[in-house]
């Protein structure tokens, strides 16, 4: 776990964003930039992990920030019509950018998330080249939909398609979706669940993440009360996940896991 | 899940994957099956049209075997994929009953 709270500041001009409705947590501390000079003079006396725009708008003043921002600094951007599959807006800066749906940002939690999402992913040392992100309402039938989602985007991301490696990675996100929705949000259709997929092509990997409404759980304490008996008929999710997955990790009610992969 | 009886062997062929999502139907077809036909000494699970199954699915077959066993017959699973046998091979499923592609 980190020692420090890392600093990630976000760039609004919406007043209902703010440090109390972000809410900085155990993960990272939360910095609100409203103008670009304010985001110049935090850069200039802050080290930062992130920074999260929540528009275009703000995105394209950054073009005033080059010299100051490091290149190594993920930007998060909300905007409209984003479709992480086919961007075309001009990349301005020479940083990783993840593209965010702009609606979703007025869900203050989700943006909480996802900076949640971002400091966990150095914690990973996660590579980022492509991000498939999705919420819904807890059901079980959404599952199929995502599941779907999720073998759409495997077959655009990998050059030669590995069936086990496919269906191992479904199987995961299966067991995941369907921990989330029946002991995490206990099948509230109220609650949400939200899901992070990314792939990098680099380090070739593909990680899962996912997050519930639920009072969360300890991964490594719940699996060791597992029943081990061969037939055994419940709890073969977490040996699943287990066995598995390179690498997992769980902070509460959220857990995020990733399958390293041979071209 | 699709049932056909031929003699005493009952084929079991499941129409779709098994998941978590749709085990309720499976289940109950494959409960009245068996309170439907009782002169049987051999179950078949025919998985030829599924492509996912996950550890709910897994259960439902572990299950499926455990019943079998509770009326001395024997249990199979056929035209399964390569996936599906390597999953079994994990829960060491494979030494309890035959699993074929």
């Amino acid at each position: 776990m980190m020692n420090s709270k890392n600093k990630i500041f976000v760039f609004t001009k919406d007043e209902n964003l703010t440090r109390d409705t972000l809410k900085s947590n155990d993960f990272f501390d939360i910095l609100i930039a409203r103008t670009v000079e304010e985001l110049i003079k935090l850069m200039k006396t802050v080290p930062y992990k992130a920074i999260a725009v929540d528009s275009l708008n703000e995105y394209l003043a950054l073009d005033k920030t080059v010299d100051y921002i490091d290149e190594q600094v993920p930007i998060l951007l909300f905007h409209q019509n984003c479709n992480h599959l086919n961007l075309e807006i001009n990349q301005l800066l020479k940083n990783q950018i993840w593209h965010f749906n702009a609606s979703l940002i007025k869900e203050k939690s989700f943006m909480q998330f996802y900076l949640l999402h971002l400091t966990m992913a150095k914690y990973l040392q996660i590579d980022f080249c492509d991000c498939y992100h999705y919420n819904f309402k807890t059901s079980m039938e959404k599952i199929e939909i995502v599941a779907e989602h999720l073998n759409q985007y495997l077959k655009l991301i990998l050059k030669e398609k590995n069936k086990i490696y496919d269906f191992y990675v479904n199987l995961i996100l299966r067991e995941l979706l369907t921990n989330a929705v029946k002991h995490g949000n206990q099948l509230d259709p109220k609650k949400n669940i939200y899901i992070i997929i990314y792939f990098s092509k680099e380090h070739q990997k593909i990680g899962i993440l996912v997050k519930d409404e639920g009072k969360g759980f300890d991964f490594n304490k719940t699996f060791e009360k597992c029943d081990v008996d061969d037939l055994r008929q419940q709890q073969r999710g977490l040996f699943l996940i287990k066995k598995l997955c390179d690498k997992i990790f769980n902070h509460r009610n959220l857990i995020a896991v990733e399958l390293y992969y041979t071209e | 899940m699709k049932t056909v009886v031929d003699g005493k062997i009952l084929e079991f062929q499941a129409l779709d994957n098994l998941v978590a999502s749709n085990l309720e139907v499976q289940t109950q077809a494959i409960k009245e099956s068996f309170d439907k036909y009782t002169d049987l000494d051999t179950v078949i699970l025919n998985l030829s049209n599924v492509n996912e199954i996950d550890s709910m699915g897994v259960n439902l077959v572990v299950g499926l075997y455990k019943q079998t066993q509770a009326k001395k017959m024997t249990f199979k699973v056929s035209n399964a994929s390569r996936s599906i046998i390597n999953l079994f091979n994990l829960f060491k499923l494979t030494s309890y009953f035959e699993v074929t592609s």
